[in-house]
């Protein structure tokens, strides 16, 4: 696979961690919620801890990602790259078929498709965090729901990482990054909703776009199905 | 499951709510009385009434007041 590839598949992965709408629809209610019962700087304080969260939890299901391939590596399983990328590939394909069947639900706003019990625990969250801890901890939790979506992309872009070399940039440190842009739609919501643009104007451009997001984040899974079987097919 | 309309904990989160959107305090407080009064003076005439109706009742004299203040009521358990 060329350096192009894998820096196409990790530029595509990264896309679609950053349209993926669970950990911002949290955090969008917790920032509501912290602005109305906190002081400005408080909220901005709960809001740093959940995004510390978030990074936590992230960096945690590269450990552990590390951790499977290490013990992989230690057994007998030889690793073939074409199978490999054939697995891959057709993982992409179900989450793309996944995403535009249930990842919203056919109901108005913007539900996503988790149960509705675990929706309405994470907004009783939100709403009761009154502490750093309290804010961390839900951070972490955020994106547990949504690893049916985003831990075929952690993984994938695990492996393009380790493949790619960049001067003064350690593999370590690539991951460090990718884990940074991967919140930034969080650091945008905080500046958003802490200026002139409140929950109701956040939801309703979301509920505008969500046919979009469906069809986007679809079509860049297909397209990321498309670029790990390539290699493969021509290898 | 039956549930007493809890007025208290609904005016506790209109206020926050209100806040966290800009409203001036003496001004959503304002709102949210009015709201409640008249979801009362409807509820006099009902003795069983759902969830759903209720909410809905409550948004419907939201909007005459502050249209984002009632969306986000409406609408915050629909965002995940």
């Amino acid at each position: 696979m060329s350096v192009f590839t894998s820096l196409g598949i990790l530029i595509l992965a990264m896309l679609i961690l950053l349209s993926l709408k669970l950990i911002p629809g949290i955090f969008m209610l917790f920032t509501h919620f912290n602005l109305g019962k906190f002081s400005r700087k408080k909220a901005e304080d709960l809001s740093i801890f959940f995004i510390f969260g978030v990074e936590i939890m992230f960096a945690l299901v590269f450990i552990f990602i590390n951790s499977i391939f290490h013990l992989l590596s230690s057994t007998e399983i030889i690793f073939e790259n074409a199978i490999f990328n054939f697995i891959f590939a057709g993982i992409m394909i179900a989450l793309c078929f996944a995403t535009f069947l249930f990842y919203f639900k056919k109901e108005s706003g913007t539900k996503l498709f988790i149960s509705r019990k675990t929706a309405h625990n994470f907004i009783l969250k939100a709403k009761t965090a009154k502490n750093r801890s309290d804010a961390f901890l839900l951070g972490f939790i955020a994106g547990i729901p949504e690893l049916l979506f985003s831990l075929p992309l952690f993984t994938i872009s695990f492996i393009e990482m380790s493949k790619l070399s960049f001067p003064y940039l350690s593999f370590s440190a690539l991951i460090l990054v990718f884990i940074f842009i991967s919140v930034i739609p969080l650091f945008i919501i905080y500046t958003l909703e802490s200026t002139n643009h409140n929950l109701a104007e956040l939801e309703k451009s979301r509920i505008k776009n969500k046919t979009f997001f469906r069809v986007f984040i679809s079509t860049l899974y297909l397209l990321l199905a498309i670029l790990i079987i390539i290699p493969g097919v021509t290898s | 499951m039956n549930e007493k309309f809890d007025e208290k904990s609904l005016i506790k989160e209109l206020k926050i709510d209100a806040r966290a959107l800009g409203i001036p305090s003496g001004a959503a407080e304002m709102f949210i009385n009015k709201t409640i009064d008249q979801t009362k003076k409807i509820l006099k005439s009902k003795n069983i009434i759902t969830k759903k109706d209720l909410e809905r009742i409550i948004t419907k004299e939201l909007k005459k007041y502050h249209k984002d203040l009632a969306y986000v009521y409406e609408n915050r358990d629909k965002i995940i």
